[in-house]
Parts: structure tokens; C-alpha cells; sequence
């Protein structure tokens, strides 16, 4: 390899600390598997379902990211990379709500008794609106 | 003009040669690190797209005896069926996903995880053969992963019929539910990811071959095995999501 990359490791890389991964793996297995067998036996009820997943995922996704992808051992910097990244993704998910909050089973078509507001929507905005009754 | 014309200063004799502080990161990891903030968004993105269609679905989307989506004035006796928002885990008659095989791939391809760490250790502590060891290993089980994957798409649009609560036409392809196309369309970007880091895991196994990685060089190992974990990591979501819940 070049001396570039030489020259970035000696300046930019931190030893990391000796991690046995293997104890991670057999954590990672075990959540697995309480993952699978959770899900089995709260299928009833959705909120427990919901609530107990996504706790083992997220205590996965953790030892995943903090073990093997070193965010443990690296700088300050790293959560630079990670929280505004984060924030944004949920603040994108949050703007989503409306949409979710909307119950759409709920919207009455009301079918006009010609057929003017279907063929001809955008000229005529007051059958256009009234199409669908929210 | 001379600089000491502009900046008549003289510096000490212990000052001539400024020492730079040492960056915390290399610009390399600091690129990867960058790119994988974009992936979150991007992942996230698709997760919360799904959120929305399935908390936004009508009660009556689903059926054990309709296929997906018939207009509920359409079923002449529906008391007699049962109806659900999304196709449950574990409903058969709804639900063609196989949790048992998903639960192996995912066992899977956490191993390739642990095998590209073990690589880059090997890497770091200079033991060239563990390195080339390892990252075949993690090769041959990230491929192991897209093949149960690609047999699992396989079963899912040619290889079994389902019943009719899961698709009019008998096979479970992106264009017969909201549910279909949303599992193809997450799990194929993810399909997708795992099959661009087999072939940088391939291209760095090669490199090893030549004995390229060692304690003095292991950045771009690094920086791809942060990917790798990375897709992993989106996998560990996806399972959660998509299929258990």
C-alpha cells in the first residue's frame, strides 16, 4: 500500500483495546434467539410484541455498532457522524405522522350524479374537492 | 518579496519547526463514517415509509379467504372472514415469510460480522495468514447469506403457491399487496448492499492473497469492514420489522 496510507494510520489510528468478540458474538446469538422465541409467544399482543423487539434489536444494533464497528474506541468525532445523522432520520420519520394519523378507511366517496367532476377534475375545483368527503 | 518583510517576527530556536496536532481520525474513515451517516438516512427513510403504509392500511386490507385489498362491499359474507390491517407473523394465510429461515440468515450473517473483525485484528497484530483466513471465511458466509436470500425470493415468486389471503395469482411478487412490494423493496436494497460489500470483501481477500494487509496497512480493511458491520446492523432492524412484528 502507499506511503499515504501509511502516513493517515500512524497520525489518525488509535490501538484498540484488546475486545474479546467472540463474547459479543455469543450475546448477539442469545438475543437472537430471544428475539425468535419472544416473538413467538407474544404474537397476541402487538404493543408487548412491539415494546420487547425492538429493545433487542436496538441492545444488538448496539453491541454491533459499539464492539465491532469500534465506536467504543473511537473520539468524540464519531458521534458527530452518528447524532446529527439520527435526528435528522427521525425528525424525517416524525414528519411522517400526519399521514399515519389520517385514517383513510374512514373517507367516504361520494360518487357525483354526472360525470363532469371525473372527466374534467381540474377545471371544475368545487366537484374536484368534493370528490372525497374527509 | 521575502516573508520576513511581512511578518517581521523571530521565532525561538525550539519554535522553527511547528509540530501539527495529530488529526483524530483519517480522512478515509472520516469518509466512511460520513457515507454511513448517508446510509442511516437512507435506511431510515425506508423504514419510516413502511411505518406509514402499514399504520395508514385499512382494517380490512387483509384476508384469510380475499386476496389483498378486495373492496369489503365485494365479500358477500364478511362475518365469516377474518380481516387483518397487515399480514401477521405466523399467519399462514396471510403471511408467506418464513421467520425460521430469516432467523438462520440473520445467525449468519452476524458470523461474517465477527469474521471481519477477527480479520482486522489479525491484520493489526501482523498475522497475514489469519487475515486471508478470515476474510475468506467472511466471503464465503456473506455469500451463503445472499444465496439463502436469493432461494428465499426464489420460493417466495416461483417456487410455492400460497394461499389466496396472500396473492390473487398464488405467488408472493412486489406488485400483489402493499406488503409485498414493501418486503421487496427494503429487503432488495439490503440485498443489494450486502452484495456490493461480497464483492469489496472479495477484492480485499485477493489483496491478501499478496500479502498486502498487516499492521502497517490495514486502513482500506478497516473502512470496508465498517460498511460491512454497518449492513449487518440495518439487517438486525429489518428482521425486527419486517418480519417478527
Amino acid at each position: 500500500m502507499s506511503d499515504h496510507h501509511h502516513h493517515a494510520e500512524d497520525h489518525g489510528h488509535h490501538e484498540h483495546p484488546h475486545v474479546n468478540y467472540m463474547k459479543i458474538f455469543w450475546m448477539l446469538l442469545f438475543l437472537t434467539l430471544a428475539e425468535y422465541f419472544y416473538a413467538m409467544l407474544t404474537q397476541s399482543n402487538f404493543a408487548l410484541l412491539v415494546l420487547g423487539l425492538m429493545t433487542l434489536a436496538l441492545i444488538k444494533a448496539s453491541l454491533v455498532g459499539y464492539y465491532f464497528m469500534h465506536v467504543k474506541f473511537e473520539g468524540k468525532w464519531v458521534f458527530a457522524m452518528i447524532i446529527p445523522a439520527c435526528v435528522l432520520a427521525a425528525i424525517a420519520v416524525l414528519a411522517l405522522v400526519p399521514d399515519i394519523a389520517r385514517d383513510r378507511s374512514q373517507d367516504e366517496l361520494i360518487i357525483p350524479e354526472d360525470d363532469s367532476a371525473w372527466t374534467t377534475p381540474a377545471t371544475d375545483s368545487i366537484h374536484s374537492a368534493n370528490i372525497f368527503k374527509i | 518579496m521575502s516573508d520576513t518583510a511581512i511578518f517581521p517576527v523571530t521565532l525561538p530556536a525550539s519554535s522553527a519547526k511547528p509540530v501539527a496536532k495529530a488529526a483524530p481520525v483519517t480522512p478515509g474513515k472520516l469518509a466512511m463514517w460520513l457515507f454511513l451517516a448517508t446510509e442511516i438516512m437512507f435506511f431510515t427513510g425506508l423504514i419510516g415509509s413502511y411505518i406509514v403504509l402499514r399504520a395508514g392500511s385499512p382494517p380490512t386490507a387483509y384476508s384469510n379467504k380475499y386476496s389483498p385489498n378486495t373492496p369489503i362491499s365485494a365479500i358477500p359474507n364478511p362475518e365469516e372472514v377474518t380481516f387483518h390491517k397487515w399480514p401477521l407473523p405466523y399467519d399462514n394465510a396471510v403471511n408467506p415469510l418464513s421467520i425460521d429461515l430469516t432467523a438462520v440468515n440473520t445467525f449468519i450473517l452476524i458470523c461474517s460480522s465477527v469474521t471481519m473483525v477477527l480479520a482486522l485484528g489479525a491484520a493489526q497484530r501482523d498475522d497475514k495468514k489469519a487475515t486471508t483466513r478470515y476474510l475468506l471465511m467472511t466471503m464465503l458466509i456473506g455469500g451463503t447469506f445472499l444465496g439463502v436470500q436469493v432461494f428465499e425470493y426464489y420460493q417466495l415468486m416461483f417456487g410455492h403457491l400460497y394461499p389466496v389471503g396472500v396473492s390473487a395469482t398464488g405467488h408472493f411478487r412486489p406488485n400483489v399487496s402493499l406488503f409485498a412490494s414493501c418486503f421487496f423493496t427494503m429487503t432488495g436494497f439490503h440485498g443489494t448492499h450486502v452484495a456490493v460489500g461480497v464483492f469489496m470483501i472479495t477484492c480485499c481477500f485477493l489483496q491478501s492473497l499478496r500479502g498486502v494487509y498487516g499492521a502497517r496497512n490495514f486502513a482500506s480493511l478497516e473502512y470496508i469492514g465498517l460498511y460491512w458491520h454497518f449492513v449487518d446492523l440495518v439487517w438486525i432492524i429489518l428482521f425486527t420489522v419486517v418480519y417478527l412484528i
